[in-house]
Formats: C-alpha cells, structure tokens, sequence
C-alpha cells in the first residue's frame, strides 16, 4: 500500500458524493431509478459520518424523499411515480430522520407503520417486500428498523391466532439459524454475512438476540477476515469493503468486535480508496460507488477510526441520531 | 429503432419522467438517443392508461433486457401475463435465457417462481414435453404460500432442477446465491412429489459439484439442507461421518467441510469428541507437523482444541495456544479460547 493511500481521504470522498448528484445524464443515472432512495441514504449516512452533512442541499433532499412517498398506500418509492417498497421505505424514513424532517416532509407516519404491517404474510413470521410477496431477512429487518424508528414497535405484540407478531418473528428466525450458527436469506440457505447483519440487528432491536448461538456465530464472522485484512461474505469468496459493514456491524452487537484484527481490516479499506475521484470501491484498482463508500466508511467508524462520526451498528445511522430517539441498544465499538 | 419513432406505438405519446424538484440537479432531456429513457418514456405512457397487451409485454421485455433490476418493470409484466392470460410456459423459456444473462438480478428469480408456482397449480403442464399446451392462468398471484403443487407437476420440478444444473455448468459460477436459494425452494415446494430416483439424483448432483470444487461451501450448505432439513439421509449418521472424512483427507484445510462435520453432530445432539473424529484429526496434525515447513491444518487442530476443551482436559490450553501462533490475525479469539480452557 502507497503512502498516499494510506489515510482517509475525507474530502475527496465528500467531494464524489456531491457529484454524484450532478451526473444525471448519464445512461447509469437512469439504470439506477430503482436504487435512487437507496443512493441518497447511502449518500446521507456517509457524509453525516465524514461531518459533512451540509455538503448536500438539505431542502431540496427532503423534497425529493418527500416526492417518493406515497400518500395512498403510506411507503415509499425509489423514485418520484415508481413503485413502492419495503427497501426504499427504510431508506426514506432513514433519510428524514438523520436530517430531523419528518415533519418538515409532511409524512403521515401512522400510513408508513401500515404500509409495513400489511406486507407481512398472515400468520408467518417474515415480511415481503412489496405486495408481489418476496420474502427475505432482509426485508424482515427493514420492517422491524422501520417500526422502531418510526416508535412502532409496540404494534408488534399484536396477538394473531395465540401468539404475537414479535413471536412468529422470532420463531421465523430461530428456524432460519444455519449449522454454523449463521443465517441465510431464507429458511435453509446458505449463511451469508449480509443476511446475518439483518437477522442480529432485527433480534437486536426487539431484544431476542437469546435465540442467536453468540460465539459460534462470532467465530464464523470473524473466519471472514482473510490474509489481506479484507473480509468475505461466505468462506472462499472474494473479500470486499461491504462486509466491513456486514461483518462489523454484527460483531459489534454480540460484542465480539475485537476478534477482528483491526489495523488490516483498516489498511485494506483504505487501500480501496479512489486517490483520483474519491469514493471507496469494493476492493483496490476497482471504480468506486456510493455504496462501498458508506460501508467503507462505517467499518472505519466501527474500529475508532480518528474524525469519523460513530455509527450505530444496529441502524446504521448515526449514534447521535439514535441516541436522539432513545433507541440505542447494547453493542460495542472499537 | 426508438419506441417514440415506431409505428405500432405511434398512438401513444410518451411520457418523461416528472423529475419534480430534486437535490440532484434537474436532467436534461436534449439527451434523444438514450433507449432506456426512450423504453421507459413509452413504459409511463402505458401504466398511465393502464394497457395489457403484446405489445406491452414486449415493451416491458425490452426494458428487463436493459435493466433487469428495474422491479416496476416485472411487477408490470406479471399483470400483463395474468390478466390476458398468456401462455407461461413460453414466459418460462424467455426465463431461461434471462436467468443466464442477469443471474444475479433478484427479480428474474422471483419471476421465475411466479411462474413455476402458477404452472405447477395448473392442470398438466409439460404433459407432452415436445409440443407443451400453452398454459394459461387467470387468477391474482399469490406467491408466499402457493398452494401445493399438483402430482402431475413432477416433470416440471425435474425441469427446473435440470435446468439449474445446466445453468451452474454454463454460467461457471456454482456459487450463486440466488440459484442456490431458488433450487432449495423447488425442492421443498415440490419435496412430496420427489420419489427416491429423485433424491437420488440431487445427491449424485451434490457430489459432482463437491467433486469439481471441494471448497464450494455453497454445496456443504446444500448438503446439509437436503439430508437434514428435508430429512434425506438414507445411511448412518456414522457413514455420513465417514464420507465427510474422506472429503478432509483430501483438503484438510477446507473449513466448508470441518464447518459441516460440526453441524450435522450438532443437529444429532453430539458433541465433538467422537473417537473416529478425534483419531482422524491427530493423524493429520502429526503427520503435518512431522514434515519441516509444513503447519499443520488449523481446522484439525482447532477440532483437538474444542473437544478437549468440552471434556475440560487442560490440554485445550495449548493447542489455542498453538493456534494463536499459527493464525494471528484471529489471536484475540484464540486467546479467549485459552483462558475459557483455563479456567474450565
């Protein structure tokens, strides 16, 4: 790794986010709509973190977030007239709670809370994420951050056919725990560092982290952690700067976070840096994204990284928003 | 040619995106020769007098093609397919071609199962596989709980499985996780039509897989779900013990392997020290520690460290020790591990 790439290069990251905004004429602006709410947040969240939040136009973001609510069913788009969904939903809520907007925005809370609800199958214990009935962890987290966020949560001790909601919910997880202590995005399927992220931070929020094997699932995590630092999503697979979210996150809960060598796992984030344009990629020599950028971020956040903002490893939001609304949870930061 | 410039679509007038006011500065639309803005110009123009049709249907094909990830785009197909009630079984062959091409798109997988789980509740599909009746369907999808399939739907469960097989083969990425996810729900929504010829020949498939790539850790995850979770195991757990060593022998570092070994005496309710296990992962770490430059296969060790460490025997202490040496960049969990073993 060069010298020069060897620390954080806040404003060059800063600076690639804010241009990202200016590059509506490209044909990948238009192959991103469907991800649109999803790129503000990322970029919201990642700029918060850099303490830089005011780099983007504050009344013009509400606007657009308030644009992509939809007044009838109560969710969100990715973008203004598209259709809504659980993912985008998330992202929304999460993006007028960083700025402290919701009210600004105009949104009717109460329809975003049955929006959630009703995506959730009757009697099962998971959520879709939209009316075509996709189910996933994923979509299970979303709905469950959504509601705690949204101060909802209590709606999930609705009784239905003897047991609460919260109930099915942890059962539907229980059932989804791998051999290896793991989870997948279904009942069955393969352990995957992103699904588990979504399984610990939803038991998190409701308080049900019991049913998780902590130390096997922790030795798992951190077996992700290969030679180079980097970390990968399943055994064998390529590392990437996501999973410094995914994995972190995880760890970070089940106050395991130390079992990662941490000074690696920062050497190879910042080595996939872009020094030209900014942006982090998801591994070095690679074009950098705003995703990677927000992950790349939050990892370094995670392991105490110096001028970053704390990021909460349940939300992925800011600690200080979250403190904000009382939600904190346990977990532990380096 | 332009969707704006055709003549079977000159009825209609286009409609651009409402960009509305946006923290991302307003797009210019003197870009004419975008032919995914084009597509989805005409796609709004369509949802907005609400048409189902072919040529609708075609349009909506063109857009997946430029934009598989595009879920409006699908969810608009779907309707278009149930409400004039289209043939699903050539929706199922513009599938297979779409699945190789964006295998990693979410949406083409869950269309996918839109359609197996339409067809297989429809009276014979694939009953003559030469010439297959268009199969049509009327009702409203229902997707997270389809109602059981009917018997005469084996022959398209085989269908898919083959499918995916091939699609492993021709796409060289037998670690996709949408396919892997997609194949364990045909065999649990099809598991009470499979007679043993079929689990048969999902293990013959698990074990050409294992076989091309002892370290695909997707193929022990598939394993364990067919003989535990869908309860297929024909031999002794001893056996399947035996078949996991052998697997060892041949790559004593392949923590996929020594990671399912764990599981299914896990889910068997016994513990780590099993004497074949234990003798097995001796011979390695002696045989390997014996050679000069050689370290001995952590796994095998960790295996040692772990059972001597449930049958509180204090030499669990320094084999963590030894791992610790041997793996740094995990030496916080070795050293937990160590004083756990110290003070057991």
């Amino acid at each position: 790794m060069s010298e020069s790439t060897a620390k954080l290069n806040a404003d060059k990251h800063v600076e690639y986010i804010v241009n990202l905004g200016r590059a509506e004429n490209t044909l990948s602006y238009h192959l991103t709509e469907h991800l649109r709410l999803n790129g503000i947040y990322w970029a919201i969240t990642s700029l918060s973190l850099l303490g830089r939040i005011d780099a983007l136009d504050r009344s013009a973001v509400i606007e657009y977030v308030g644009n992509c609510w939809n007044s009838s069913n109560g969710g969100f788009s990715s973008h203004p007239n598209h259709d809504t969904h659980i993912l985008s939903t998330l992202s929304g809520i999460q993006i007028l709670i960083t700025l402290d907007a919701v009210e600004e925005a105009k949104i009717d809370t109460s329809k975003v809370v049955d929006y959630i609800l009703q995506l959730r199958p009757s009697n099962q214990g998971f959520f879709t994420g939209d009316e075509w009935g996709e189910s996933d962890t994923r979509f299970t987290y979303c709905a469950i951050s959504t509601l705690s966020l949204l101060g909802a949560l209590d709606r999930l001790d609705q009784v239905e056919s003897g047991t609460s909601i919260k109930q099915k919910i942890v059962s539907w997880f229980t059932q989804c725990i791998n051999f290896d202590g793991g989870f997948g995005n279904n009942i069955g399927a393969e352990t995957h560092s992103g699904q588990v992220f979504t399984a610990v931070a939803a038991l998190a929020i409701i308080d049900r982290l019991d049913i998780i094997h902590t130390d096997n699932l922790s030795w798992w995590l951190s077996e992700r952690q290969v030679q180079n630092g980097g970390l990968n999503g399943r055994p064998q697979k390529q590392e990437d700067v996501c999973y410094s979210w995914w994995v972190l996150s995880a760890l970070s809960i089940l106050h395991r976070l130390h079992w990662i060598n941490k000074d690696k796992l920062i050497s190879f984030i910042l080595s996939a840096q872009d020094p030209d344009c900014g942006g982090i990629a998801d591994r070095p020599g690679d074009v950098s994204d705003v995703f990677h950028t927000l992950f790349g971020v939050a990892g370094l956040s995670m392991l105490g990284y110096p001028e970053i903002e704390r990021v909460d490893p349940v939300y992925c939001m800011p600690v200080k928003t979250i403190e904000r609304l009382g939600l904190k949870k346990s977990y532990t930061l380096l | 040619m332009l969707y704006a410039e055709r003549d079977d679509f000159k009825d209609l007038i286009p409609i651009p995106q409402d960009e509305g006011p946006s923290p991302l500065a307003p797009i210019n639309y003197s870009q004419k020769c975008n032919p995914h803005r084009d597509a989805m110009d005409m796609f709004r123009a369509v949802v907005d007098i609400n048409e189902k049709s072919e040529r609708a249907l075609g349009l909506t094909e063109d857009i997946i093609r430029m934009n598989a990830g595009h879920y409006t785009v699908w969810h608009y197909r779907t309707t278009i397919l149930v409400e004039l009630g289209l043939d699903l079984q050539s929706e199922l062959k513009l599938m297979d071609e779409l699945s190789t091409e964006f295998l990693k798109s979410y949406q083409v997988w869950h269309h996918r199962r839109l359609c197996v789980g339409l067809l297989a509740t429809t009276t014979s599909p694939f009953a003559d596989k030469n010439c297959p009746a268009a199969v049509t369907i009327s009702s409203t999808p229902q997707t997270s709980s389809p109602p059981p399939p009917l018997p005469s739907s084996i022959d398209l469960a085989r269908y898919e499985l083959q499918f995916i097989a091939n699609l492993f083969h021709a796409t060289e990425d037998p670690k996709n996780y949408h396919t892997w996810v997609y194949r364990q729900w045909i065999l649990t929504y099809f598991d009470k039509l499979f007679q043993d010829q079929d689990r048969h020949h999902e293990l013959e498939f698990i074990e050409s897989l294992i076989n091309d790539d002892i370290y695909n850790n997707s193929v022990w995850s598939h394993r364990f779900f067919c003989l535990f979770k869908l309860g297929w195991l024909h031999t002794s757990l001893e056996a399947e013990i035996e078949y996991v060593l052998i697997k060892i022998g041949i790559a004593p570092s392949n923590m996929s392997s020594w990671n399912y070994l764990r599981g299914i005496l896990k889910v068997n309710r016994k513990g780590l020290n099993q004497q074949r296990v234990l003798q097995f992962s001796e011979t390695l770490v002696k045989a390997k520690s014996a050679s000069d430059d050689m370290n001995p296969p952590l796994p095998a060790l960790e295996w040692l460290a772990d059972a001597a460490l449930e049958d509180k025997n204090p030499i669990a202490t320094k084999h963590y020790l030894t791992l610790k040496d041997l793996d740094p960049i995990r030496r916080h969990y070795w050293t937990w591990k160590s004083h756990l073993a110290l003070s057991a």
